[in-house]
């Protein structure tokens, strides 16, 4: 199920909540689990089925992890990582793996073998980051073992986070999935109704009124395409991917709000963003936040000196962007955002701190772009031909497609997405997102979240355009 | 702020929220079926699938009910023309393609936009193999005593112009069919109506002969029609034709 759909919208979201808030305490739990699989299972019911046994066997191999010591705990806990690693991989890069073969055995004019084609799991990236996250977790006992299964599978399937994230670190929540008394309180219901709204009203004005814009403009080959149209293209992109999942993250934190979860930010202002390394601080707040965690730290951060430094931030980035997808595009896109961190590190931060602030984000925003276009395309030859096109300088004329409509919510977005420049407005989402007691701000809040809602409602029944660039990760 | 309060606040947005269900469940039984306007329009309606497990692990029951519940949400034209009108208010934009929204806000046809400017024009002796045939059929007509009477009713875009976006450059040599037909048919003496007279009636009041957002005519604009047509018909016919 889609958070923007109509179904999810009229009649799955508040019959869910309806039965969540009049639920005694001790149930909530379990109706917040059902809900989850109801979610889950309206979509993807086959894997629900396969995705029940993989936690199953989890929930009691992290239960005899917390349990052993020495030897036997880091055997069983290389074993969990590799299940779930292996399922990723098996279900997600098979393919890919197969047709890379594919190529080298036909240089080699050998036969090729044959793809297997198995279908991708919904979430299944989101999924097992945070099963990952539970285990090492549990491991490094930063957290206590779940003993409930009920409350395990529900970190694992709470359905706001389920299928596109934020990645929930179990740390964080761990004490929430056995008490929620003090995170729900009416002012977090009322704030969170209000940020679901608002992540609603991102993604259905202005992500996919962007989309509409953009999809077209990258099915033309790339020499059909002006200049002018390539950096519209390119920009409408940058901020149809941005509302898109930030609109996406805002729905998720805002439902868990109402259900009494505190989840981490995913995004604050990305591309008012200095460097590329302030950029990933901005970005996808959580996945940045679990690969230093689970990934960066454990290969040794920055304590073996420069270069195994640079080494170990650009493997990062490289899984980084293969955990994307399944193709060389989402690797270049990792290995060149990599590229710009160590250059950071370097000398490219120092350097953009003397140009100023402006230049530095206008920069690192034009970075931004160009990785965006490895991530957008179809494949890495498209990915160079539209890159070609947007630095060749020829024609300008851009007229083609995009009408007021579409320019006005560039305009807009654009105005969102660098009104954080100011210090004052940067700080305004913790304010307005918060659990405020102050009238006139629930008050706003209130009727804000209303209109936002039915024109959001009047969209989504006027179109149908309502894709998720998030949900094939 | 008191609790009570925020309580409200949370319970009137649930009811926002739920409306569409009570509406669902309650309302048609309790106080018969509220009716709202459809939509008319082209289009197949969804049918649903029945719930079978091969349906739903393929993924089409879903996609289908999906389709299903936003096509037959009872709210949906509502929310439509909401959509459409706020498109139009705040951005001058019409969701439906066809529609062309021109200067100071004026709606137009594209398809009338396209005979304005002589675009969908038929050739000339195809145009006149019509004409012809009418003539042959007034010819046989008038062994009965009946006459008959072409109307050439053109377009907003003939009458008002002025407002059409500035990417539809008109050239005046192009034939349209309008104009082939007047031609046509005064050069076969087959009695006709040019309702493109029409402009000389429109700059001689301020009564608009088409609404700003309107691609028909006002009913001022339909009541000058119809007298029109009474006095050629009175004038063809000399019977008198009660107003």
């Amino acid at each position: 199920m889609v958070f923007s759909s109509i179904i999810f919208l009229l009649y799955f979201f508040p019959a869910f909540l309806v039965l969540y808030f009049i639920s005694p305490q001790k149930w909530k739990n379990a109706v917040a689990l059902t809900g989850s699989s109801v979610f889950y299972l309206w979509g993807a019911p086959v894997f629900f089925f396969l995705l029940m046994a993989g936690l199953i066997v989890d929930f009691y191999l992290n239960r005899l992890i917390w349990y052993s010591d020495g030897k036997v705990k880091k055997r069983l806990l290389l074993l969990v990582i590799f299940i779930n690693t292996a399922t990723l991989v098996v279900c997600k890069y098979l393919d890919f793996f197969a047709e890379n073969l594919n190529t080298v055995l036909s240089v080699f004019s050998f036969a090729h073998i044959p793809l297997p084609h198995i279908l991708l799991p919904v979430g299944i990236s989101f999924i097992t980051f945070q099963k990952l996250s539970y285990t090492l977790d549990i491991f490094r006992e930063k957290a206590p073992v779940q003993e409930n299964f009920i409350n395990y599978a529900l970190y694992i399937l709470l359905f706001p986070q389920l299928i596109a994230g934020p990645i929930v670190r179990y740390n964080e929540v761990a004490q929430q999935l056995s008490d929620r008394k003090l995170t729900e309180h009416i002012d977090y219901k009322l704030a969170g109704f209000f940020r679901f709204v608002t992540g609603l009203g991102k993604k259905v004005l202005i992500a996919n009124t962007l989309g509409e814009f953009a999809d077209p403009l990258f099915a033309l080959p790339p020499e059909q395409i002006s200049t002018g149209m390539a950096w519209l293209g390119i920009i409408s992109y940058s901020f149809q991917i941005y509302f898109d999942f930030a609109g996406y993250s805002d729905m998720a934190i805002g439902i868990a709000l109402m259900m009494g979860f505190r989840f981490a930010e995913n995004f604050h202002f990305p591309y008012i963003a200095q460097t590329i390394t302030e950029f990933w601080r901005r970005w996808h707040i959580s996945l940045g936040n679990w690969m230093r965690d689970y990934l960066y730290i454990p290969l040794g951060g920055n304590r073996n000196g420069e270069w195994r430094t640079y080494i170990n931030l650009w493997i990062v980035f490289l899984i980084s962007g293969f955990w994307h997808g399944a193709s060389w595009n989402f690797v270049v896109w990792g290995a060149f955002h990599g590229f710009f961190l160590i250059a950071d590190r370097i000398f490219l931060r120092q350097w953009l701190h003397f140009l100023g602030r402006i230049p530095s984000v206008i920069i690192t925003y034009v970075t931004v772009l160009v990785g965006w276009v490895f991530f957008r395309a179809d494949n890495l030859s498209y990915a160079f031909g539209f890159l070609g096109r947007m630095f060749a300088f020829e024609n300008f004329h851009t007229e083609l497609f995009a009408d007021t409509r579409t320019l006005s919510i560039l305009i807009i977005a654009g105005v969102f997405s660098f009104m954080g420049l100011s210090a004052k407005i940067e700080q305004m989402p913790e304010k307005i997102y918060s659990g405020t007691e102050a009238k006139p701000i629930i008050i706003f809040r209130a009727v804000a979240a209303s209109f936002l809602g039915l024109v959001c409602l009047a969209e989504l029944f006027a179109r149908d355009f309502n894709p998720f660039i998030y949900f094939r990760f | 702020m008191k609790h009570n309060l925020k309580y409200l606040i949370l319970g009137l947005q649930m009811v926002i929220i739920l409306i569409p269900a009570i509406y669902v469940s309650l309302l048609p039984s309790q106080i018969g079926e509220v009716t709202i306007d459809q939509l008319s329009g082209s289009f197949y309606p969804t049918r649903k699938l029945p719930l079978k497990l091969d349906t739903w692990f393929s993924g089409q029951y879903v996609s289908r009910m999906n389709e299903y519940v936003k096509e037959n949400y009872p709210g949906r034209p509502w929310f439509v023309r909401l959509n459409n009108q706020l498109d139009y208010s705040c951005f001058h934009h019409s969701s439906n393609e066809r529609i062309v929204v021109g200067n100071n806000g004026e709606l137009y046809d594209k398809t009338y936009i396209d005979a304005w400017l002589g675009k969908d024009a038929i050739a000339a002796d195809s145009a006149e193999s019509i004409v012809r045939k009418m003539s042959h059929l007034q010819t046989y007509l008038h062994n009965f005593q009946t006459q008959i009477l072409v109307i050439t009713p053109p377009g907003k875009p003939t009458f008002m112009p002025e407002y059409i976006p500035g990417h539809y450059q008109k050239n005046e040599q192009t034939a349209t069919n309008r104009t082939q037909f007047t031609r046509l048919l005064n050069q076969y003496h087959i009695p006709h109506l040019d309702y493109a007279q029409f402009p000389k009636i429109q700059t001689a009041t301020t009564i608009r002969l088409y609404p700003r957002t309107g691609l028909h005519w006002s009913h001022w604009g339909a009541a000058i029609a119809a007298d029109s047509m009474r006095n050629k018909v009175i004038s063809l016919t000399g019977q008198y034709i009660r107003r």
